[in-house]
């Protein structure tokens, strides 16, 4: 995003509207800090910008990484539109009762960093993929982020995409039951070593409908999960009974 | 929408926050033309039943939402696989939706997210057995850069990030100004999220009270 300074009227309409305050306002001036600025494109849809001045510059790779991550209006280029092509990670448990991505015995691991409101560089993402890779997790097949993976071995993101800024991006992964206790306690620890957020979803087949096979071990770690969660509700047909 | 699990509210405001998607699936029901039509018109009468039972919101990805304004009829109108979004205030409502949805039978992926002990109690009501849960842990790693809980009641029921607490606060401080009222900046703070997720009137709730704070 810019701001045309030629004919910005400094009346400070876009500034409240920026997802993580890239957009100033001093004396002088209302600047984008291109840096901080994730390319979301909120400032434009919300502003009423009277002179035109806010605008979307054409973005070339990588800066283009940062607005397929934050803009959830833009889409993904093709070969990696894996869902609606839009957002950040994939159909994760939405569709598990007829896909059967996560079976008995199986955790999926979604961690979306930079959530709520912090922004993320993609490096804290490779953070997290190379821990999951540690614990023995198999990466999430056919997701955006995997797909940025340049070095699978080791699990390191392309070279020229570490150092770009989003909104935020989703990891996910997949693991055995058995290996949830270690998943998490590297985790842990990962998340010591970051430079922002992240909010964690354990995703789990239920046990008759109602009962959590992860309840027992994330309690047995002193940890608790929300009260609040989200339930695919098994209607899918024919419904993945694995 | 992975977000939907993490939405932050205490017990008491999340038994005002039902939300509901339909979820068609990559690779089953886009598979040639006539599986497409037969997704969007199945779509469409879930979308009818969920609309009938008085949603709060209700939109789709890339086609806007009532909350914003739109017509239910024009949000439908756009030929999208993405199915849809809605969200209920009422758990009498969410159930009578989820008893019909149970009845059309339709076999598509439906996805609720609210108090899991709430969902669950209807699911047993209505004769459902949950398949797949997505728990949240909650936030790890820098916490101390978060905005204040309050506001986080609000940005988090956007699904892609999009409305930002600094939107929050300059609402808040027109409300305390007498510039505009609670409902209306609650209109003007979900305008950045158009895809039905967002819960007007749990924002109404707490923009009352962050609009009394010193």
């Amino acid at each position: 995003m810019l701001i045309d300074q030629e004919t910005c009227i400094r009346c400070g309409e876009c500034v409240f509207t920026c997802t993580l305050d890239a957009i100033y306002q001093n004396d002088d001036t209302v600047a984008i800090d291109r840096e901080k600025c994730v390319e979301c494109g909120n400032c434009l849809r919300v502003t009423e910008c009277p002179t035109g001045a806010l605008q979307q510059d054409e973005l070339a790779w990588p800066r283009i990484v940062r607005k397929y991550f934050s803009d959830n209006q833009f889409k993904w280029p093709e070969g990696m539109r894996y869902t609606t092509g839009y957002g950040r990670g994939t159909e994760e448990c939405k569709t598990n009762d007829r896909t059967g991505k996560f079976r008995y015995g199986q955790v999926g691991v979604v961690v979306e960093l930079g959530r709520p409101n912090t922004g993320t560089y993609l490096y804290n993402a490779e953070k997290i993929i190379q821990t999951l890779m540690k614990a023995g997790a198999e990466m999430g097949e056919k997701s955006p982020m995997t797909a940025l993976i340049g070095d699978r071995e080791k699990g390191l993101l392309r070279e020229d995409i570490r150092g770009e800024r989003v909104l935020s991006c989703i990891v996910e992964a997949k693991i055995r039951l058995e290996n949830l206790e270690n998943t998490l306690n590297l985790l842990k620890e990962a998340s010591n070593e970051i430079d922002t957020v992240f909010s964690l979803g354990l995703v789990t087949r239920m046990i008759n409908g109602f009962e959590s096979p992860i309840e027992p071990i994330i309690s047995k770690m002193g940890l608790q999960v929300r009260p609040n969660s989200k339930i695919n509700l098994g209607l899918g047909k024919p419904l993945c009974n694995d | 929408m992975t977000h939907s699990a993490h939405r932050l509210a205490t017990e008491e405001e999340l038994q005002k926050d039902y939300v509901l998607f339909v979820r068609p699936a990559k690779g089953f029901d886009d598979v040639d033309e006539e599986t497409v039509s037969k997704t969007l018109a199945k779509t469409r009468e879930l979308a009818d039943i969920a609309y009938q039972h008085g949603p709060v919101n209700i939109g789709r990805t890339g086609a806007n939402c009532t909350a914003q304004g739109e017509a239910f009829e024009t949000i439908m109108c756009k030929k999208k696989l993405n199915g849809f979004m809605s969200v209920f205030t009422e758990k009498q409502r969410f159930k009578s939706v989820l008893k019909e949805f149970k009845e059309k039978d339709a076999g598509y992926s439906v996805v609720a997210s609210g108090l899991t002990e709430e969902v669950f109690e209807v699911c047993r009501e209505v004769g459902l057995t949950p398949h797949t849960v997505l728990y949240s842990l909650g936030v790890w790693g820098k916490t101390e850069l978060l905005p204040e809980t309050d506001y986080l009641k609000i940005t988090t029921l956007c699904g892609h990030s999009m409305v930002p607490p600094k939107t929050i606060r300059h609402f808040v401080e027109k409300i305390r100004k007498g510039e505009i009222s609670i409902e209306e900046a609650a209109n003007k703070i979900a305008k950045p999220c158009p895809c039905g997720i967002f819960n007007p009137a749990r924002t109404v709730e707490v923009l009352k009270k962050l609009s009394e704070l010193d």
